[in-house]
């Protein structure tokens, strides 16, 4: 496979190498022809990005006057009232809580999984990951309503529960945050499951009989040889579950069933239901912050460990 | 050190047997190689050794205690792969003792093992490396120096020459063999490179479609092949076709396919009128420029002139399409492209196989 | 060559994998087996107890109309989003462009921002644009269709991207050699070769604006409610076992578009890697 660069390069020494002059000039020539379709799209895609996004920081700097009107005077006052009124900053610290719980049921759940599956290989690991991923292609709102079934106080899992004498009254798992937290997994285990299991395919089995023969168990090698050379990816596909998670409603709507108030919940109950514009704005601003401070955070982190492993002795 | 026992193993998959009937007993401190062409069954019965893949069938021995359920890190043994898999999130000297760490041993004891080894495979201070700043060369050397940290019983390697290039590939033979020899360590090694094998082995195993065709030390296999697989594939051999003229006691005389006449001495009787194929090696092959009047040997004419250093390669074109290749010392004045040449050898050099590819040669 | 099956065995990696096939297809078969249930109406459970297609029968024709709405808006994303990305993705990677990074960087920008937000902020937007201009695009799906291709173009040039990497520029160069002209040199060379990757383009744009439900929320409304969002506030305000029989029409026809999306259209969803 030719990688980008290679690509380019070639292209490059194409246009210097070239022989003769008409072949130089038609090369010249398409090259420019590319750069009028790239321009174009990236003005599109400018105007639909940064417009309305400047706007909509921009309202963030306005007063509500109820209504759905806004004062002209710019403030700071929205922010200074979500950072610290303690009702957002619980509302913060749940949607935080619940989508690093769902990154780590994720990921504990869905890396063996793919473990599993790129060990299985061939025609019958295809076709399970074809099918994880036409799970997640499917409207999420029938998703959660199986899980509303399932779920239930007289749902499936309970009804095994109670046989197994597990517990003896059923559990509540729907309105509440546990409900949310199991929708999330819904929502964000197709898509990690298949990204590591583009990494596992990366560690060659060798490595694990390697291991084998030099006395190590399974549990040890799956410590000490898989999870190490797969981190980079587990850090990469757990900060994509991380941000699916941090930006979910519908999960949190249907399963919360109102009461679970997280961020997005919230910006859409403000836009929609008080029509407090600034107010929401705020919100989604400071949303999108966070998760990309976190974003950067972690992966500043990962790199700095990693440099320091590397001078891992005996 | 350990001996290795390989007892009537076969090894079944859906129906195809990819090893069959496989015997074979390894000594102690010896070195044994598993040659054969891709698919033959080597790769598969040095795994059942190591205990990745089950016997259908047999058992395993190694050190006189049967192995065969046993898991591979329970074996005791050391095995050098063909893409080396050395741990990419370890350092050299983290690879090296890794091994070392899963018996516990001291922070102390470890590193004198790493130093120790370090300086057997010539790399001494380079334990802070990562792995991906190594050689083809030198990652070969830290996968033999990983295998051997925990002084297993019985070493293994599946063509761990194979990623190399060719010079390197034969230095490498060489320091393999003299470490094998220093550190007498049994060793089972499996490859496709007959060359290799010669060069490595105190004994080789052919293998083909999942059988042994023949074992022994690499001058029997060479000078006695028991069978047309084996003449064949380990060096160059001419193989001609004839049919059975005449029987005598220990000798058949065999008409080839121009009606030359050969006598060839066997050991099985075969029937007059059977096709049989005659092997000679390239440089017993004796060819001189043709007199006048000598009418009953094999002619032929030159067709190609191989310089080669210190040999000399003649292709000659025999009647009836058949070339025959010879080998001669680059002392001798050379024959030209087109040349009519006699063609003869030492009738005890030829090897006589019937259709079946058995052996019927030998005194 | 041999799949040694005999060694490590995996049980409890095999065990989590079998753990997350169920948790991820059961709610469908609860869904699709629920929606045959004749006493849907009054509790909805597991298994189904009585057999019935009533549910079916029932479905109002404000679903249907739902339906047509999203379809239509769907195929109209597709087809923009694929148009803008194949550009784009063309432009990329083919073009002298500096600083190509940031610009493959930029196009993904849209899809890291949550849905909540971006239906938000193009809600404000729209009604700005009313403001300035007059130009109206809340009261129909226009104002939804260019919302879904802002998030859906990011797609569309992952997926031709992809494929123009792998893409052999010598083919075309061999084309114009024996004469041919540009535009007939991508139509009959470069095209069909990148195809699954446009293909693959259009199919995921058209899979995330038909499943989307905030944006839908904030953007469109009344008679132009699309389908997810109905069966959303229906779930919420107004349960009725008919939902259960739309929602399970939706599931077996996106398998089937999706498996047929697959055959058809070439589209390899993921490589499959022999060992």
């Amino acid at each position: 496979m030719v990688s980008k660069a290679e690509l380019m390069e070639g292209e490059f020494s194409r246009v210097l190498d070239a022989p003769e002059r008409r072949s130089r000039f038609r090369r010249g020539r398409m090259v420019t022809r590319w750069d009028w379709f790239l321009w174009p799209a990236v003005l599109v895609s400018l105007v639909l990005l940064v417009l309305p996004q400047a706007m909509f920081v921009w309202l963030s700097f306005h007063a509500d006057l109820g209504l759905g009107q806004v004062s002209d005077s710019l403030t700071a006052r929205n922010y200074l009232h979500v950072l610290s009124d303690p009702f957002y900053r619980q509302s913060f610290w749940m949607t935080l809580y619940l989508s690093v719980a769902a990154t780590g049921s994720g990921l504990a759940l869905g890396f063996p999984a793919a473990y599993a599956l790129a060990r299985i290989g061939g025609w019958t690991a295809s076709f399970m990951i074809s099918l994880i991923l036409t799970t997640s292609l499917v409207t999420v709102v029938v998703k959660l309503m199986g899980l509303n079934i399932i779920l239930g106080s007289t749902g499936m899992v309970n009804r095994i529960l109670l046989a197994l004498a597990l517990t003896s009254t059923p559990v509540q798992m729907l309105n509440n945050r546990l409900g949310v937290l199991i929708g999330l997994v819904q929502y964000t285990l197709p898509m990690t499951i298949v990204l590591l299991f583009g990494v596992m395919q990366t560690i060659p089995v060798t490595l694990e009989e390697a291991a084998a023969t030099l006395g190590a168990s399974h549990a040890g090698t799956f410590r000490q040889v898989i999870v190490p050379n797969a981190k980079a990816g587990l850090v990469s596909a757990g900060l994509i579950a991380f941000n699916m998670s941090m930006g979910a409603f519908t999960s949190a709507v249907l399963l919360g069933g109102g009461r679970v108030r997280t961020i997005p919940v919230l910006i859409q109950q403000m836009i929609i239901q008080n029509t407090d514009y600034a107010e929401g704005a705020t919100l989604s601003t400071v949303l999108v912050a966070l998760v990309f401070i976190i974003n950067l955070a972690v992966g500043a982190a990962f790199v700095a460990t990693g440099a320091k492993e590397r001078q891992d002795v005996a | 050190m350990a001996s290795v026992a390989i007892q009537n193993v076969c090894k079944f998959y859906a129906g195809m047997a990819a090893v069959r009937d496989a015997d074979l007993t390894v000594e102690q401190g010896e070195f044994v190689v598993l040659l054969g062409p891709s698919g033959c069954g080597k790769t598969t019965t040095l795994r059942m050794v190591a205990g990745f893949v089950q016997p259908s069938r047999g058992r395993i021995l190694i050190g006189g205690e049967d192995v065969t359920r046993v898991a591979p890190r329970a074996r005791n043994i050391g095995m050098v792969f063909q893409n080396y898999a050395l741990f990419p999130n370890m350092s050299v000297a983290g690879n090296i003792a890794f091994g070392l760490r899963q018996k516990g041993a001291s922070r102390a004891g470890t590193r004198a093992r790493v130093a120790e080894l370090l300086e057997l495979i010539q790399m001494p201070g380079r334990g802070e490396s990562l792995i991906t700043t190594l050689s083809g060369g030198q990652q070969q050397r830290v996968a033999l120096a990983r295998a051997l940290a925990v002084s297993p019983r019985v070493l293994l390697m599946d063509e761990p020459l194979g990623a190399l290039d060719a010079r390197l590939r034969e230095a490498m033979q060489l320091e393999l063999a003299a470490m094998q020899r220093r550190l007498g360590i049994t060793t089972i090694l499996v490859t496709h490179d007959q060359q290799e094998a010669m060069v490595l082995a105190d004994r080789i195993v052919v293998m083909a479609d999942g059988r042994i065709q023949q074992t022994g030390t690499p001058d029997q296999l060479y000078q006695h092949p028991s069978n047309r697989f084996v003449a064949e594939f380990v060096g160059f051999n001419n193989i001609l076709a004839g049919r059975v003229g005449a029987v005598n006691a220990g000798r058949a005389q065999i008409v080839l396919r121009g009606g030359h006449r050969v006598w060839v001495p066997t050991r099985r009787q075969p029937q007059p009128g059977d096709s049989v194929k005659l092997a000679i090696r390239p440089q017993h092959v004796e060819i001189s420029e043709r007199q006048a009047g000598s009418g009953s040997s094999l002619s032929g004419q030159v067709e190609e002139r191989r310089f080669l250093g210190n040999r000399v390669n003649y292709s000659v074109r025999l009647p009836l399409d058949e070339v025959v290749l010879a080998e001669c010392p680059a002392e001798r004045p050379p024959l030209a492209p087109g040349t009519t040449v006699s063609v003869s050898w030492p009738t005890e050099r030829a090897h006589l196989f019937d259709t079946a590819g058995r052996a019927l040669h030998g005194e | 060559m041999w799949r040694d099956r005999d060694w490590n065995r995996r049980g409890v990696s095999k065990a989590m994998l079998a753990l997350a096939l169920l948790f991820l297809l059961l709610p469908f078969v609860v869904v699709l087996g629920s929606s045959f249930d004749a006493a849907a109406e009054y509790h909805i459970d597991f298994p189904p107890r009585g057999f019935t297609l009533r549910n079916y029968a029932a479905i109002p024709p404000s679903y249907i109309h739902a339906a047509g709405v999203s379809l239509m808006v769907g195929l109209s994303v597709a087809v923009a989003s694929t148009v803008i990305g194949l550009c784009a993705a063309l432009g990329l990677v083919r073009s002298q462009a500096a600083r190509r990074e940031v610009l493959e960087s930029f196009f993904r920008l849209p899809v890291q921002i949550p849905f909540v937000v971006t239906g938000a902020v193009f809600l404000q937007f729209y009604f700005q644009l009313a403001a300035w201009t007059g130009v109206d695009v809340l009261t129909g799906p226009v104002g939804l269709i260019i919302a879904h291709v802002f998030v859906a173009v990011p797609y569309s040039v992952g997926a031709v991207t992809a494929v123009l990497l792998r893409f052999d520029s010598s083919l075309e160069e061999a084309a114009e050699s024996l004469g041919a002209s540009g535009w007939g040199t991508f139509w009959r060379v470069t095209f069909p070769v990148i195809r699954p990757g446009v293909m693959a383009g259009l199919f995921y744009a058209f899979i995330v604006s038909f499943g989307d439900v905030p944006m839908a929320l904030f953007l469109v409304t009344g008679k132009w409610t699309t389908l997810p969002v109905q069966i959303f506030q229906d779930m919420q305000f107004d349960f009725k076992p008919s939902i259960l029989a739309v929602s399970s029409l939706i599931a077996v026809l996106s398998l089937i578009a999706i498996l047929a999306a697959q055959k058809l259209a070439g589209l390899e969803m993921v490589e499959p890697r022999r060992r």
